[in-house]
């Protein structure tokens, strides 16, 4: 259970923010256990993608804070998240389509020439995602799924302590992604705390322990697999009455 | 006799060549999945089946004609629609001018009205809001016009292209359903999807595709059972109705 401040790794408060007059994410609080996996889930729409947006300086929220080792990182901008240990992936991904795989993992390691460590590095991550053989292929030349996992091992590259993960299984496919879970695992076991956005119920179901549940922009329920499975509010928003076996 | 029919068909993006002989074919009428790791080649086989990227060589037939060299609106016209991955929907377009541009070929207006009139009987969603703008629509409901569109010319056949992907579950249903009720409606339909157990239940048979090539064939329910496609592509689990 997520207990004093100690054991929590991303404290969001009451974080705003609108466009025009969509409120995307309004008044959205949640706490993010330490060392743990926990889930982002809700309907399309439901303000996920913002949230991230919001927690990793890529929008700046209206107001709100989001409290990470005892600091205020709400408006920082992305490279300032991201020095402080905190990666990312995006559900449409953004990797560079006229560099190489090779190039696009060296890409976030802020040398001018990548060390041998980090060239290492580089091709572990790249054979945990299968992309190998496309080492000197454009990223432009990648398949969108390939895509994807480009932007997973690229957010591994700099040992992160926070990992922020859009939509990893989309599009993904269901064996490796199997793979890419046990490793998941594996830098939660190693003290990694990683929150992930999801629509695919396995991901969400069989590897949080904890989850967040969005509608509307604020949160709507909050915990173990087993009690949200069971929420009635989160069976009417999102999985529907079908999903109910 | 096929009413699609690819034979040993190898296409390229630019210089990369991804398929190196892919053969298979849809009857009329069935529901047929293709499934397989990332980057063997699902969705370029539907770009070279609609003429978007470069071919190389073999045969693609629809409908006893070749679409080798066609351009796609010409594949379009010969009543072969697609509706490509990640919800392309004209986001500063409403719901009934993204329709409309999925019947640009139509110079008919009168024909144009019914064709909108028989996606909005099977979308009712869509009908009830001809003038929303189609990127204030939520992810499901862009799907749904993504593949309204498609309807549009009333096509003998639909390939889509992972038509769950970034969809909630409540979504994933609904969109699973549509298609079901599409092919009991006699169209003929071909998809990709990564969510492929999903995908094989729906389909009467299935292809399985790996580094450009045929690796599995056979009947939906025949994949679901197979325990190595069950472990190289399906996630290793037995899932049934997950």
């Amino acid at each position: 259970m997520v207990g004093g401040a100690d054991d929590i790794r991303l404290d969001v408060r009451e974080l705003h923010k609108a466009f025009g007059g969509v409120r995307a994410v309004d008044g959205c609080s949640f706490a993010v256990p330490r060392g743990k996996i926990s889930g982002l889930i809700g309907p399309n729409g439901s303000g996920k993608t913002t949230t991230f947006n919001l927690l990793t300086g890529v929008v700046t929220p209206d107001t709100g804070q989001v409290l990470y080792r005892g600091e205020d990182i709400a408006g920082l901008k992305p490279f300032q998240v991201f020095r402080r240990g905190i990666t990312r992936t995006f559900q449409v991904t953004r990797i560079f389509r006229e560099m190489t795989v090779f190039e696009n993992m060296l890409s976030v390691t802020g040398l001018d020439v990548p060390d041998r460590a980090a060239r290492a590095r580089a091709d572990e991550l790249l054979a945990l995602v299968n992309l190998t053989h496309l080492r000197t292929e454009y990223g432009g030349r990648l398949s969108y799924g390939q895509q994807k996992l480009l932007e997973f091992a690229r957010a591994l590259m700099t040992d992160p302590d926070l990992i922020l993960l859009d939509e990893p299984a989309a599009g993904v496919n269901r064996t490796l992604l199997q793979h890419l879970l046990d490793h998941i695992h594996r830098l939660q076991e190693s003290g990694k705390t990683i929150l992930i956005v999801e629509h695919d119920m396995n991901v969400i179901m069989n590897h949080c322990e904890r989850i967040f549940v969005m509608d509307y922009g604020v949160k709507i329920a909050e915990g173990p697999p087993a009690e949200i499975r069971r929420d009635e509010r989160v069976i009417e928003a999102y999985f529907g009455r079908r999903r109910q076996r | 006799m096929a009413l699609l029919e690819l034979r040993d068909v190898a296409a390229a993006y630019g210089s990369i060549q991804i398929l190196h002989g892919v053969s298979l074919h849809v009857n009329p009428g069935e529901v047929v999945a293709v499934i397989g790791p990332n980057g063997a080649g699902k969705s370029t086989t539907f770009k070279v089946v609609m003429g978007f990227i470069t071919h190389l060589g073999g045969e693609i037939v629809f409908d006893g004609k070749s679409l080798v060299g066609q351009r796609p609106n010409r594949v379009l016209g010969l009543g072969l629609g697609y509706v490509p991955q990640g919800r392309v929907v004209f986001t500063q377009m409403t719901v009934r001018e993204n329709l409309e541009m999925g019947a640009y070929l139509e110079r008919d207006r009168g024909k144009l009205q019914q064709s909108m009139d028989y996606v909005f009987s099977l979308f009712p969603r869509l009908g009830e809001r001809p003038r929303q703008l189609a990127g204030t629509m939520s992810g499901g409901e862009q799907q749904m016009l993504s593949m309204g569109r498609a309807l549009m010319m009333h096509p003998r056949m639909m390939m889509l292209d992972e038509p769950s992907l970034g969809l909630s579950p409540r979504f994933v249903d609904e969109v699973f359903d549509k298609i079901v009720e599409l092919a009991r409606g006699g169209l003929t339909v071909m998809l990709v999807e990564q969510n492929a157990a999903r995908a094989l239940e729906i389909s009467n048979r299935g292809y399985v595709l790996e580094l450009g090539r045929n690796r599995f064939e056979g009947t939906g329910r025949d994949l679901l059972a197979n325990p190595e496609v069950r472990r190289m592509y399906l996630g290793g689990e037995a899932r049934p109705g997950a």
